[in-house]
């Protein structure tokens, strides 16, 4: 157990913040909580809860680190993400038209809660990003081991959606 | 990447496992990273008339904070513990939370300075709401059956830069 380290976090008078950015920890149940009261309406609400926390991180984080290319700002995010406590988010596959990411250790699957609900808010999350580097992208959780016994990761595959000329 | 740019500072008193999930030290209260923002916002999705809903969420979470103090060890009397569950929500960000005052079995007053809510521009009654249930559920924890409300709102005036709530206590269980 080793304490938490980000670059570009402080601690003072009970303020976290993340490149200026003030944020909280807070348990990941207030997501199941959400869906508690929405059942399966909460889908759509927590995949835009998602998109906008992925979106406004990824916009912060390059602007701060300016990474170089698209392998770059992937790594970036894949490594905030994961110093976020939502996992160990790890990019397969990166190019131009499409990234593969890969969840271990989705904190879902520890929680006393339907994990699929904290599934929806990381495909949002995913989109963000994706679509910030891709301008429109189409994610989809096309894996997840809290369906499927002899996995041990959830997969979102990410494809660029061509614009019409 | 992020070990390529350099230094990085650490969080008091919270750690990440070998699964990289964040934990409140010596504790297993899960955490993850959000912005006063996303809070905001999930309220606002809920809708900000219905603060019973809020209340609730906030309710659940401050339980959830109490029961990672007691991992933490053992307090001799509810003030102590308070004041140590309180010194967590520090830890995660809530602001410089103190108990202001207390009079056993009879009232307490909270004092939140450095509030969430300083981070946004809308929203703010809802993040209000959230400390409101938050505070409920760490005295419902410890057996206390109270009311309360927010007396003092740095949210709502210019004047003053914190929140102040208090509660009086119907029944302590022994």
């Amino acid at each position: 157990m080793k304490s938490l380290k980000i670059k570009g976090i402080s601690f003072d008078d009970g303020i976290i913040s993340l490149y200026n950015e003030r944020v909280v920890l807070f348990p990941p149940q207030i997501i199941g909580l959400l869906s508690s009261i929405y059942g399966e309406g909460a889908e759509p609400l927590l995949v835009f809860l998602g998109k906008k926390l992925g979106r406004t991180m990824i916009e912060k984080w390059d602007d701060e680190v300016k990474p170089k290319d698209l392998e770059q700002i992937t790594e970036l995010f894949t490594d905030i993400f994961s110093a976020t406590g939502w996992g160990q988010l790890i990019a397969r596959d990166v190019s131009n038209d499409q990234i593969v990411f890969q969840l271990l250790n989705n904190v879902s699957a520890s929680l006393d809660i339907p994990s699929k609900f904290i599934d929806y808010f990381i495909t949002g999350y995913i989109q963000g990003f994706s679509e910030y580097v891709y301008y429109k992208a189409r994610v989809e959780e096309t894996l997840c081991m809290n369906d499927d016994d002899s996995l041990d990761f959830c997969q979102w595959v990410v494809q660029k959606v061509e614009q019409e000329q | 990447m992020l070990k390529k740019l350099g230094f990085s500072k650490g969080l008091k008193n919270i750690s990440i496992d070998s699964n990289s999930h964040i934990l409140l030290k010596n504790t297993n209260l899960k955490l993850v990273v959000l912005r006063p923002n996303d809070l905001g916002q999930m309220g606002d999705l809920i809708g900000q008339g219905n603060k019973d809903i809020i209340t609730w969420i906030g309710k659940t979470v401050g339980r959830n904070i109490a029961e990672a103090t007691e991992q933490t060890g053992t307090s001799k009397t509810r003030k102590d513990f308070i004041n140590r569950t309180l010194k967590n929500l520090e830890y995660l960000g809530f602001g410089l939370v103190s108990l202001h005052s207390f009079k056993d079995n009879e009232s307490l007053s909270l004092k939140v300075e450095n509030p969430l809510y300083d981070a946004l521009d809308e929203n703010q009654e809802i993040i209000s709401t959230v400390y409101l249930g938050v505070f409920l559920g760490i005295l419902e924890h410890i057996g206390m059956t109270v009311t309360g409300m927010e007396k003092e709102a740095g949210w709502r005036s210019e004047d003053l830069n914190h929140s102040l709530f208090e509660f009086t206590i119907v029944e302590a269980q022994q």
